[in-house]
């Protein structure tokens, strides 16, 4: 088996843990928040919704008092500044539903979106009204467009049986996530890459904290890269091109750490860890 | 190599701003169908107050309208809505009647048994919980002006006493027939 579909099945079993940590029926995550902080909440996507927590805290309503959300909201953050965004790459099913159902579509018929538009404005754009939409018009995008309900909603439902009742703005969020960016998109992760506030919040942390020594971030050998351009096809967000002098190139604003890059490049050009430091570089290049 | 568009500083702006306007209409949107739902907010005393609803389908955004326009919920919102006025501790049972068709209770509350419309914990003064129900209205009967009505009634599970009632009314403004 190739080292990129072994990756690609790894991930998938990582994304299956993220079901079973989040989501109800088992939240096992929430279950051992309330249990070690003795508060209450509840054992579904909701009871750690990040993105209303994300909100509260830029526009300043944050509330103090310990909740699974903001617990769930530390630990994001921290794990961002030190490994970057790895909750997107590995833990968060709500993305890898359709990366993996894009895959039973032929590629002639998804469009790729990051191929023709930079990602990165569109994002922060959405993000930014994210924010500010409540003082602009008057009425929020927190929970409207909200994916993870949908996934929840989902799983409740079995995937098969009852969706429930589901309002105008959940309708188009379904298929927008699963139909227009999921479905017929190269990669499957329109929606992460355009409409996502948590993989936003992440990689606005990431590409902040990535020059840091300390952090964890993705590695490109210049040396070892002959520019086949097998990792810029197979990267689910298109975070990676080939620019106009042939090198490869890496967009930190978009790049979710999924690693499959690394998993598909057969020169092991792409790695993932510390900053190298000059001297070691030099050193592994005269040992090769 | 294909040039994309967003990588020079003139076409970031554009798209970004592109975006955020996009994303602020979509909040707009939302604004406009938040009708799809009926909502209330219920103070529990032994007075019994009622609380109408109405819920007007051709208010329905596009998109409910082509999937799932007989899908009607009517509820108290996501956090509380349902509070205790009582000086009592209150344990409370929730029954509906009068809907002609299938019902079913909601609720974001752990302690809410959605089968039993029973609160499995006592209610103490200003405390609240949440719930509401969920109508499947077939699709014929959405035609008509006055579509369905029916009652949600809160009530004291260990007096029986009727502490509050909703009266959830549901209307096609663009319908047929009387109302």
């Amino acid at each position: 088996m190739k080292n990129g579909t072994k990756h690609f099945i790894l991930r998938g079993i990582w994304y299956l843990v993220g079901v079973i940590l989040f989501f109800s029926p088992v939240a096992l995550f929430q279950k051992l928040i309330i249990l070690f902080f003795h508060i209450s909440g509840r054992m579904d996507i909701h009871g750690m919704c990040l993105r209303s927590t994300i909100n509260s805290l830029i526009v300043g309503k944050l509330s103090v008092s310990l909740s699974i959300s903001l617990v769930a909201l530390i630990m994001l953050t921290v794990a961002t500044v030190f490994l970057g965004p790895l909750f997107c790459g590995f833990l968060c099913p709500v993305g890898a539903l359709p990366e993996y159902l894009s895959r039973l579509i032929p590629d002639k018929c998804k469009i790729g979106w990051s191929r023709f538009i930079n990602p990165t404005p569109v994002r922060y754009g959405f993000f930014a009204a994210f924010i500010l939409a409540p003082f602009i018009v008057g009425s929020s995008i927190c929970c409207a467009y909200c994916n993870f309900t949908f996934f929840q909603t989902l799983l409740d439902g079995g995937f098969w049986g009852s969706f429930g009742i589901l309002g105008s703005t959940i309708i188009v969020t379904a298929l927008l996530w699963l139909v227009l960016f999921g479905l017929f998109t190269k990669g499957g992760r329109g929606f992460c890459s355009f409409m996502c506030p948590i993989g936003a919040y992440q990689n606005l942390i990431y590409s902040l904290t990535s020059k840091l020594p300390f952090v964890f971030k993705l590695r490109i050998d210049h040396e070892k890269c002959v520019s086949c351009g097998i990792c810029v096809k197979k990267c689910p967000m298109g975070a990676l091109y080939v620019d106009g002098k042939g090198q490869l190139k890496h967009q930190i604003h978009t790049c979710i750490l999924c690693l499959q890059c690394k998993a598909e490049c057969p020169k092991q050009a792409i790695s993932y860890g510390l900053k190298r430091s000059r001297k070691r570089v030099v050193n592994n290049a005269a040992e090769s | 190599v294909k040039k994309r568009f967003g990588f020079t500083v003139l076409t970031f702006i554009v798209l970004f701003v592109a975006m955020f306007g996009a994303a602020n209409g979509m909040a707009y949107y939302r604004s406009c169908v938040t009708d799809e739902r009926g909502m209330f907010r219920v103070s529990l005393s032994r007075d019994a107050e009622t609380y109408p609803v109405v819920v007007d389908i051709a208010k329905q955004g596009l998109p409910k309208k082509i999937f799932q326009p007989g899908g009607i919920t009517v509820y108290s919102g996501h956090s509380g809505g349902i509070t205790n006025k009582t000086s009592d501790d209150l344990n409370v049972l929730v029954k509906y009647e009068g809907f002609s068709c299938p019902v079913v209770f909601e609720s974001t509350d752990k302690d809410f048994d959605l089968s039993t419309g029973e609160l499995k914990r006592t209610l103490k003064l200003n405390q609240a919980f949440a719930m509401g129900i969920e109508l499947e209205i077939p699709r014929a009967q959405l035609k008509q002006k006055a579509v369905m009505e029916g009652q949600i009634l809160f009530v004291d599970a260990d007096t029986g006493g009727l502490l509050a009632t909703v009266d959830a009314t549901v209307i096609n403004s663009n319908g047929s027939g009387q109302g």
